[in-house]
């Protein structure tokens, strides 16, 4: 008996030993700050599933190139819009789902309209499409057709964040096992503990080095760091931004601009010397490398370079605190009331930084002549400060704007016209606003482009409704022997055949 | 004994319908978390929509009156987040905040109870003034910080345990231990001072002079009577271990009811957060029920 | 008082405890009142440099922050935020829970029970929970949470009033006053109050280091104190990030939290003793308040 379970042992530790040596079929640890809320592809619009999900389990039609931010094929190798509205799509031969299911136009076409149905909750519809609808139908074996309630130029970039799931998923409610396409299937998900995927066989791409990974779910940041210095995991993500230049901790930038809000209905913020002044009056690189350890740049308007709409030649504003006192002295000499209290609000618990900056922007402000005085506010709270118009309330507000779809029509379409509950402008620059917005809402290809520029411009230079503080970037931590190349998409999409084990 | 026992529950039962009622209002005088469930760029109409089909816009007694009928049929509701039933979610959460606790009460009364005799044997030397001043220490540190040192130390710096997660025993060390420290000093603090003084009482001190070898049956007796007021600050301790157990699990990543709580009172998550408070009462309320029985059981005088 | 002085000179650990908090509430009164524009004084440049470089000048000693403030300078004004909730809440609390307790165990009746059944509800259901609860509806705020701590430590004060006042009001000497013809006021305030101020003067040494681990608790888990304003479990807060690196920004303010709840404790012990006149002999005889 002995001696039979010895040679057991030892053969299977041999066994463990040289699997070990093998670079591919490794298995990794990644040591996440939040559970998803559900795996459901049609939830999985934030970061928590997203990260887990997108393009490791699910995939969409399109994806964006990494580098450029270009729409290429994924699931679907064609497309072309037939009429305004009217999108056809070839779709991929040769893929299978996990459940062996093949995907065809059938598939797509139902796992698209199960967005839009009634009976699943799924938040990626108005993160997508707001309020327009799509119809999905079958042409064709692998032709999909996708029509839109009103014309949509840029369906296919929309797509790249749709995964496709398989016609087995349930129809009346969300589902807890998510089946797509991608090369790892979910393999387990214990509640509260951690999500296991595993690498699907027949998958139609490459096969990744990576052959299992394991997602656990740390909410504390110095315990996902210490995990990788001990070991417990491969991977920490979303770690402290003062560990940049430590061993493994890598940067990648964030489609996210840190914004300042203001409410513009009273004075002192409706006089727009005083807006500009507070352009002028922030050190952003000071800051950037004083306490973010360099990870971020100045921003100038209010989308990042990632977005397509980016208007290149906007410039930050220079900082010059004497201009900006200047500024707020001819103000208060034409009687606007530039003492006049004002509050900042700033999400307090979810990033530690938000604080630090909003600390940082009130002295600069107070040194300028203005009386700011920074309250910190939880998530639900901001949310009703946000959505709402600032009468009497003399608000400046700093939160981050993402635009993860990569257009501006995103961004412009939330903020800009004066029926948003966003929107804080009066009724001359509606006037103006407005119609621009839909001007270029209407416009295809280079003209739409052109379009969204100007429209940013206006904004940024003439409305001021907002002031740019910087995108910052992330970090993420990796322990010796795994490399990966971060991307801007790293915080949303974090493929896993991006990593390569020794 | 039974008619102790149901006034005893009835009472509970009281205290928890009044619990639930304040719970309810005040989550619901907060407004509607629509906010926080819709993407920023959603409409007004997606809004409202969203509003009406969770029944928020309707008037607060309508909303709680429609709450306790689904509560008659155990119905806790949907949780926001998770869109699934709440119950679901704080029934799964439940059994590791359990676990600690449990472990937690083991390991304090074990730890107190012998600290605490260690210490009665010779007041006022100086095993007994150490074992007092690290008992006053123990309840003084906040765990939170503990728990971050105790990771930092043992974890990171020295490897010796894992840093996080509730997967092998060696996970469980040092939340249990963080958890554990202020009730154990408690309850030493306890037995000790009960332990003293009945081996002061005088006639015990007259038949140690006599010469009788009474040592040990007068340890086990003494022990016995301490053994109450242990009980009593067990029951006590629990909503203090709860509390410690709240930090203990966000911070070692524990997918207990503490944490659970916490994040659904931020998320507006009204069904889970309900949910929550009432198996937390319920728990609560038992383990004092039950520690009145063993009470009866153990103490001949309260057997009436 | 000089009484008192020679009580405490005889129990050298309540002295140290006593000297500690007497010392630590005038630096944080101290800082409050001048050092808080120091204090939130950032230098870019100095960020995150480590404690005990004494070449350095006096605010870098304990170290900074990533925003280059001084850890030295925002612990005593952050211990002022912190010391005064629970100080104001601890006194609060127990003025109220005692006038309530000896009421209930005065009078009796109906307000009793009614008190008692609200005070069992309170006690049983974990504080934490609720202070999360409460601070999250009521948006988290120094007066809010002080209104909070009252609430959640009223009922042991009135427990422990009451008892005593049961015990008491049976007492051949009450009845001697009322048939003195004493009102009912003068014979709570005269005969009842002072026999039970040791028990509520004891539990009052002890809820200092108490409350102000719990406001630690509050602000730790982020719905406490809230930036711009700081208190020691804020502080902690938010270094915890950078617990590997910069392990000063954590340690130092747990350490004063830990130490400041320690002396209340061994304070306690001694008041315990102290204003107790049937066990005060236990002091002057000069064993200690550890011996019995």
């Amino acid at each position: 008996m002995k001696r039979a379970s010895f040679a057991a042992l030892s053969a299977a530790f041999f066994l463990m030993a040289s699997a070990g040596t093998f670079a591919q079929d490794a298995a990794i640890t990644i040591a996440v700050p939040e559970e998803p809320a559900g795996v459901d592809f049609c939830n999985s619009d934030t970061t928590a599933p997203s990260r887990i999900l997108r393009g490791n389990v699910g995939e969409g039609l399109t994806r964006r190139n990494v580098e450029t931010g270009v729409v290429e094929p994924l699931l679907a190798t064609d497309w072309r819009q037939e009429a305004p509205g009217v999108w056809d799509f070839t779709l991929r031969e040769g893929v299978t789902f996990h459940d062996g299911s093949a995907l065809n136009a059938e598939a797509a076409a139902k796992s698209i309209n199960r967005i839009f149905s009634d009976k699943v909750n799924c938040s990626i519809r108005a993160q997508l499409f707001g309020a327009n609808k799509a119809i999905a139908e079958a042409t064709g074996p692998q032709a999909l057709r996708i029509t839109m309630s009103a014309p949509d130029p840029i369906l296919p970039l929309r797509l790249s964040s749709l995964p496709i799931s398989a016609p087995s998923t349930p129809e009346d409610g969300v589902t807890d096992q998510p089946v797509g396409t991608g090369p790892y299937r979910m393999a387990s998900w214990q509640r509260g503990a951690q999500i296991v995927l595993e690498q699907y066989a027949d998958y139609w791409g490459d096969k990744p080095d990576v052959a299992k990974a394991t997602y656990l779910f740390r909410p504390e940041g110095a315990v996902r760091v210490g995990m990788v210095d001990t070991r417990e995991a491969d991977v920490a993500t979303n770690v402290a931004l003062d560990l940049l230049g430590g061993d493994g901790v890598l940067a990648y930038d964030l489609p996210n601009t840190i914004i300042m809000r203001l409410d513009m209905q009273d004075a002192p913020l409706s006089d727009i010397r005083v807006r500009r002044a507070i352009g002028h009056a922030i050190d952003r690189q000071g800051m950037i490398d004083g306490f973010l350890n360099g990870a971020g740049e100045p921003a100038a308007q209010i989308i990042s370079r990632f977005v397509d709409g980016y208007n290149p030649d906007l410039k930050v504003p220079e900082f010059d605190p004497a201009l900006a006192a200047d500024l707020i002295k001819q103000a208060t000499a034409d009687g606007v009331d530039t003492k006049a209290e004002m509050t900042y609000y700033v999400l307090g618990s979810a990033n530690p930084y938000n604080p630090l900056i909003a600390q940082a922007m009130a002295e600069q402000l107070n040194a300028i002549g203005l009386n700011v005085k920074v309250v910190s506010l939880e998530r639900a709270a901001m949310g009703d400060i946000l959505l709402s118009k600032g009468n009497n309330r003399r608000a400046i507000l700093q939160y981050g704007h993402d635009n993860l779809l990569g257009d501006a029509s995103l961004t412009v379409n939330a903020i800009f016209p004066s029926s948003q509950k966003r929107s804080q402008i009066g009724p001359e620059f509606a006037a103006m606003i407005d119609p621009a917005v839909e001007k270029a809402n209407a416009a295809v290809g280079e003209e739409r482009t052109r379009l969204y520029r100007e429209l940013i411009e206006y904004w940024t230079n003439e409305v001021i409704q907002d002031v740019y503080f910087a995108t910052l970037q992330g970090a993420m931590k990796v322990r010796p022997g795994i490399s990966y190349e971060p991307n801007f998409q790293t915080n949303e999409i974090m493929l896993l055949s991006d990593f390569s084990v020794e | 004994m039974l008619r102790m026992l149901r006034r005893r529950i009835l009472e509970s039962v009281l205290s928890l319908v009044f619990l639930l009622v304040v719970v309810f209002i005040l989550s619901r005088l907060t407004g509607d978390p629509s906010s926080l469930y819709l993407p920023e760029t959603a409409s007004d109409a997606v809004r409202e929509e969203f509003a009406r089909a969770k029944g928020f816009n309707l008037p607060i007694w309508q909303q709680f009156l429609t709450y306790m009928g689904d509560l008659s049929r155990f119905d806790f509701g949907e949780s926001l987040r998770q869109q699934r039933p709440a119950l679901s979610v704080v029934l799964e959460a439940y059994p590791a905040t359990l676990r600690l606790v449990m472990w937690t009460i083991i390991a304090a009364v074990t730890t107190g109870v012998l600290l605490g005799c260690l210490a009665s044997l010779r007041p006022g030397s100086l095993i007994d003034r150490l074992a007092v001043g690290l008992t006053v220490t123990a309840a003084s540190i906040p765990d939170f910080w503990l728990a971050l040192m105790g990771i930092l130390v043992f974890a990171i710096t020295l490897g010796w345990l894992p840093t996080s997660g509730m997967s092998t025993p060696a996970h469980w060390i040092l939340p249990v231990v963080v958890l554990m420290l202020r009730p154990a000093g408690s309850i030493a603090q306890v037995v000790r001072g009960s332990m003293i003084s009945i081996l002061g009482a005088p006639f015990i001190r007259a038949a140690r002079g006599r010469g009788l070898p009474v040592r040990r049956l007068v340890f086990l007796h003494a022990l016995r009577n301490a053994a109450i007021p242990v009980i009593t600050l067990v029951g006590v301790q629990t909503a203090s271990i709860l509390n410690g157990a709240v930090v203990v699990e966000t911070i070692f990543a524990f997918p207990g009811i503490g944490r659970l709580m916490i994040s659904a009172i931020l998320d507006r998550d009204f069904a889970v957060v309900q949910a929550a408070v009432v198996v937390i009462a319920l728990a609560i309320f038992t383990l004092n029920i039950i520690i009145d029985l063993i009470y009866g059981w153990v103490d001949p005088r309260v057997r009436t | 008082m000089t009484r008192i002085l020679k009580l405490l000179l005889r129990d050298r650990v309540a002295l140290v405890s006593a000297l500690y908090l007497v010392c630590i509430v005038v630096a944080c009164g101290l800082a409050a009142l001048f050092l808080v524009q120091e204090a939130a004084a950032m230098k870019f440049g100095s960020g995150r440099l480590a404690p005990f470089d004494f070449a350095r000048p006096v605010r870098d000693w304990l170290g900074t922050d990533q925003l280059g403030r001084s850890v030295l300078y925002m612990l005593l004004v952050a211990g002022a935020t912190s010391l005064s909730i629970a100080i104001c809440a601890a006194i609060i609390a127990a003025a109220t829970g005692t006038v309530l307790g000896i009421a209930a165990g005065y009078f009796g009746g109906i307000v009793d029970t009614l008190a008692m059944r609200l005070a069992d509800v309170i006690l049983s259901f974990p504080s934490l929970l609720l202070a999360i609860l409460f601070v999250y509806l009521f948006e988290p705020s120094a007066t809010n949470i002080i209104i909070l701590l009252v609430i959640s430590r009223v009922p042991l004060y009135l427990r422990i009033s009451r008892a005593e006042t049961l015990e008491i009001s049976r007492r051949l000497f009450v009845d001697a006053s009322r048939m003195l013809g004493a009102s009912n006021l003068r014979i709570c305030r005269r005969d009842i109050l002072p026999m039970v101020m040791p028990n509520v003067l004891t539990l009052v040494a002890l809820d200092i280091g108490l409350l102000m681990l719990i406001e630690s608790a509050l602000s730790f888990l982020g719905i406490g104190i809230q930036p711009p304003s700081t208190s020691w479990g804020l502080m902690v807060a938010s270094g915890r990030e950078l617990m590997g690196t910069a392990w000063w920004l954590t340690f130092f303010p747990g350490l004063a939290i830990s130490l400041t709840a320690v002396a209340s404790s061994f304070l306690s012990n001694w008041v315990r003793i102290a204003a107790d006149p049937a066990q005060r002999w236990r002091l002057e005889l000069g064993q200690g308040s550890e011996g019995r």
